[in-house]
């Protein structure tokens, strides 16, 4: 039920290769990763908070990104994820898939 | 794979990572707070405001459980902690169902480890499924078992393709001496390829060599007991002397520990080319390798890879008719060409006792059976009073499926708690089956490995699905309304169910006993066969003289064991004294005579092979056999052309006529040997056992080396050990005891192995007629407790008492009616299975199946009496006042 909690306008599974595609330059705390969201999505993007970390859960169980506690920015304790091996191959897997899917819904709408 | 670990180990750490996600979420509060703030907000509102927003936090964290956990792991976790809750409510129920299926846990388990034992751990050869003992056999003339001459299996070793390789042996019994005391132990004469056919390397030194088995190299190869009896377990004994009978052997290996070949009891092995050292007549001995009628080895054979034992069995038979052509013989004593292939395994163990084993596992299975019927009743029994629960929890959403869930994982707490239970109880089931069992083979070697502990989860996982599926299905398929209306009892349903499992325990109860029953009339009718002599107060002494071969040597021997009866009939509380060459024997007969005057029979088929042993003059009164004709041997008259004759003999071969007076001779109508008049007859003994019939035999009046004294007593005859003893070494001080027993223990070894199985059999069936009776018991208690209301209207409306009480126990004793009908039938059946384990009962003995229906019945009269008793209890005033 609480994976209904991303925003009505990401399709289902995008905010994991969202997540996937931050972590690429290097590792980052929760925060940062929904900063980045935000910021790079021009703010149309605003993940939050509740459907984040449950994400990364499933990252984590996954075994597609780790986590390691270490300082912030400000030295306050914060949790960094990082990519893995599998997490790579994951995001190459899926952003193929995306483009596959967004191609062709875009096909669908130019034509019909 | 790796993502089920990772969640188990996320079950296990579920503390730390909720402590983690706390503080990470904490962070993330701040650093928005702090975002806040930086657009403007006071500290204050800030905070508030990122709290508003991380609001969600709750849900979020159960996500994220959802995600570390599943959905199934923590709906079970949640489970097994409601269960252990609900379990420790009801105490009782959950101890009575945790007993009665350990009960049944433990009685196959400890069931289980002795097959293991016996039958299913491979024997401690390489490859043991593939060696098979080749026997020469006659059915025709029951003769089965035998031994063969040494050109007979060269043929077979030349022509047999399906047998790989084939050994010989033969067990010779011998006195040790030099260093310690003198002992007599059993050895064998093998041929140079036993050890490698049966692929057990030395443990220490060596085995010989083919080449030393041709030169006759005097070399020993020891068993590990004696290397550690005699040699203290020293490497240094290699090279040493072993000296058996006088002769030098220097000892050149030593086998590991648990090798024996063919049993326990051969200590070493030499040479088979030896034998004619061991010979009194050596050139005898040496003319016997070329002689087809001298059978004298034992062989052991390994089947080729993928030949079954009847394709080699086929073979063997296509060979020995060949052999019978090219060889024919008209001696009667011969046995022949005709041969039978045995597993070695199932010699080892024998037929019977592996019948039996199975039959005792399927007893036990039923048990089990009976056990899981009892406690899906009492769960039956309890769901009746949690469908209040169960509604409610239906009520609020639980699905069926969750609803069967939480029942069967706490069905599978109770059949964990049950499997441990009864696997500690067996342990303890099975020292106490070896300690009471020991002549059993292989029994010894009983323990708890892997395979039994596999057998132990797989028995305990799925007598927890059997008496858990059917009444979680039952108990969770009730509409909620039904349950939650005040005061609704219904147990109609389940009822029927109820009455199904009763009517089944009570059939498998009466299979049980019929068995049980069977097998103990089979023992006491073997326990009261008249061993043909007073058999109470006889101690027998296995003693052997080793007297050094001289010219008076028979004389000597013959004189030192008529001192040893008259001494030994001067001590206090001693009757009488005898000798025999062995009182009891398992050797098949060998021997076949020819009566004089007498028809010579037409063909070698019905010939008769008897029986013979050496006595001495005052045996047949010690051992109370009584003389039916004729007279008793004396003192006089060692190695005289006479013979004392049983009554089988006598019927057998002199057609009932008194044969005192008439003669007889060994070997065939041919034969070349002196007549032997006949001077008394006497009853017969059933010197083979107690469950086959006497054999002709005749006695002779003369020794040999080893001989039993038969001494009879007037007291307990085992207080004479040490006097008995004391004379043996006082009269001749070189003489070895060999083994001292009352025959009463002998005996009993006899019944060991019927014992082991009848006692074993009635205790599985009694606990099985324990088990039915408390489910019986617990039914009518249930029924008579659930129709209180409709009793207590009957007696308003003026029935007695007494009515009530014959309605409940007639409706309580029609289940077990039912269930002995269904059982008997079932009994019918299934002891044709057994028909090799009766001794003079058939397996549809009536008065057998008779006794155990009105015993069943007895106690299930018992098992209703109660619990109806009540019915006649009810007071018709609280009955209808009840809610």
């Amino acid at each position: 039920m609480g994976l209904t909690n991303q925003p009505p306008d990401l399709l289902p599974g995008t905010l994991d290769l969202l997540i996937l595609r931050t972590l690429v330059s290097g590792e980052l705390h929760g925060y940062a990763i929904a900063e980045r969201l935000k910021v790079l999505s021009q703010d149309v993007l605003q993940v939050g908070e509740s459907s984040l970390y449950p994400a990364l859960q499933r990252l984590l169980l996954n075994g597609w990104v780790k986590a390691e506690w270490g300082a912030s920015e400000n030295n306050r304790r914060a949790r960094f994820y990082t990519l893995t091996a599998a997490g790579k191959k994951r995001l190459a897997a899926e952003r193929a898939e995306f483009e596959r899917l967004v191609g062709a819904i875009q096909r669908v709408l130019q034509l019909a | 794979m790796s993502k089920l670990f990772r969640r188990v180990w996320y079950l296990l750490r579920q503390r730390r990572l909720e402590r983690d996600l706390a503080q990470e979420v904490e962070f993330h509060r701040a650093l928005h707070a702090e975002e806040l703030q930086r657009r403007g907000l006071d500290m204050e509102s800030a905070r508030r405001e990122s709290a508003r927003v991380m609001g969600n936090m709750a849900l979020a964290r159960e996500d994220a459980r959802r995600i570390w956990i599943g959905h199934a792991l923590d709906g079970i976790w949640q489970d097994l902690r409601y269960a252990a809750r609900s379990l420790r409510r009801n105490l009782f129920v959950a101890a009575v169902a945790v007993l009665t299926l350990s009960i049944g846990v433990a009685a196959n388990a400890a069931m289980f480890s002795v097959i293991n034992a016996i039958l299913l751990r491979p024997l401690p050869y390489s490859d043991p499924d593939r060696l098979v003992l080749i026997w020469v056999a006659d059915p025709a003339r029951n003769i089965h078992e035998g031994a063969t001459s040494f050109l007979t299996l060269t043929d077979w070793r030349r022509e047999n393709k399906r047998i790989t390789d084939l050994a010989f042996w033969q067990e010779r019994a011998g006195n040790i001496t030099g260093g310690g005391e003198p002992e007599r132990v059993v050895g064998a004469l093998a041929s140079a390829n036993l050890f490698p056919l049966l692929g057990v390397a030395p443990l220490v030194g060596r085995t010989f060599t083919a080449e030393e088995e041709r030169q006759r190299e005097a070399v020993v190869v020891l068993s590990h007991r004696l290397w550690q009896r005699r040699f203290g377990g020293a490497t240094s004994a290699l090279g040493q002397m072993l000296e058996v009978d006088g002769r030098p052997l220097q000892i050149i290996g030593v086998m590991p520990q648990g090798f024996q070949f063919p049993t326990g009891d051969v200590q070493h092995w030499e040479p088979a080319t030896l034998m004619s050292a061991w010979s009194s007549k050596p050139p005898v001995a040496e003319r016997s390798w070329g002689n087809r009628q001298a059978e004298l080895w034992r062989v052991v054979g390994r089947l080729a890879p993928g030949v079954e034992i009847r394709d080699a069995q086929s073979q063997m038979d296509a060979i020995g008719q060949r052999l019978a052509r090219s060889y024919p013989s008209t001696d009667p004593d011969f046995i022949g060409y005709q041969t039978e292939l045995v597993p070695l395994l199932q010699q080892v163990t024998g037929r019977n006792l592996q019948i039996a084993l199975w039959t005792l596992l399927g007893s036990v299975g039923m048990v089990l059976l009976i056990a899981c019927a009892n406690v899906s009743n009492l769960l039956l029994a309890r769901g009746a009073s949690r469908t209040r629960e169960l509604s409610v929890r239906a009520a609020l959403g639980a699905g069926r499926r969750r609803l069967v869930q939480q029942l069967l994982i706490e069905n599978s707490v109770i059949a964990f708690a049950a499997g441990i239970a009864g696997s500690l109880a067996a342990g303890w089931v099975v020292r106490a089956i070896a300690v009471s069992a020991t002549p059993i083979p292989r029994l010894d070697e009983v323990r708890t490995d892997t395979t039994v502990l596999a057998f132990m989860i797989m028995v305990s996982v799925l007598a927890g699905l059997l008496f858990g599926v059917v009444p979680a299905w039952k108990l969770s398929g009730k509409c909620p309304i039904d349950g939650l209306k005040e005061g609704a009892i219904d147990g109609r349903p389940a009822s029927r169910l109820r009455a199904t499992l009763v009517v089944v325990e009570c059939a498998l109860t009466i299979t049980l006993l019929v068995g049980a029953g069977l097998l103990m009339r089979s023992l006491l009718l073997v326990r009261s066969v008249n061993a043909g002599f007073d058999a109470a107060n006889v101690l027998v002494a296995r003693v052997h003289l080793p007297i050094p071969v001289s010219p008076q040597w028979r004389r000597q021997e013959w004189d030192t064991f008529a001192e040893f009866t008259s001494r030994l009939e001067a001590l206090p509380d001693v009757r009488g004294a005898g000798a025999i060459t062995n009182l009891m024997t398992f050797e098949h007969p060998e021997e076949a005579i020819t009566a004089e005057g007498r028809p010579v029979p037409p063909d070698k088929r019905s010939s008769v092979l008897v029986n013979t042993a050496d006595v001495m003059p005052g045996f047949f009164r010690a051992i109370g056999v009584p003389l039916l004709s004729g007279r008793f041997f004396t003192a006089r008259e060692q190695n005289a052309p006479i013979a004392i004759v049983n009554e089988t003999f006598a019927r057998r071969f002199f057609l009932g006529e008194d044969p005192v007076g008439k003669r007889f001779k060994e070997g065939g109508p041919d034969a070349k040997d002196a007549w032997i008049t006949v001077v008394g007859v006497v009853g017969d003994m059933h010197r083979h056992g107690l469950e086959s019939a006497p054999i002709p035999e005749f006695f002779f009046p003369s020794t040999e080396p080893t001989m039993d004294l038969v001494i009879r007593a007037n007291t307990d005859p085992r207080s004479l050990g040490a006097s008995v003893r004391d004379t043996i070494k006082t009269t001749y001080a070189n003489a070895i005891v060999l083994q001292m027993q009352t025959v009463d223990e002998m005996f009993g070894d006899l019944t060991a192995q019927r014992r082991f199985q009848a006692w074993l059999m009635a205790a599985f069936a009694g606990v099985a007629l324990v088990l039915s009776a408390v489910g019986i018991f617990g039914i009518v208690h249930f029924a008579v407790s659930q129709r209180q209301r409709e009793f207590g209207l009957r007696i308003a409306l003026g029935a007695t008492r007494q009515d009530m009480f014959r309605l409940a126990l007639g409706q309580g004793l029609r289940l077990p009616a039912i269930g002995a009908a269904l059982g008997l039938i079932g009994a019918f059946a299934l002891t044709r299975l057994i028909e090799h384990l009766l001794f003079e009962v058939r397996p549809t003995d009536p008065l057998t199946f008779a006794g155990v229906a009105v015993l069943s019945m007895a106690v299930a009269l018992l098992a209703c009496w109660i619990p109806a008793r009540r019915a006649t209890r009810v007071d018709p005033l609280v009955a209808l006042r009840c809610d």
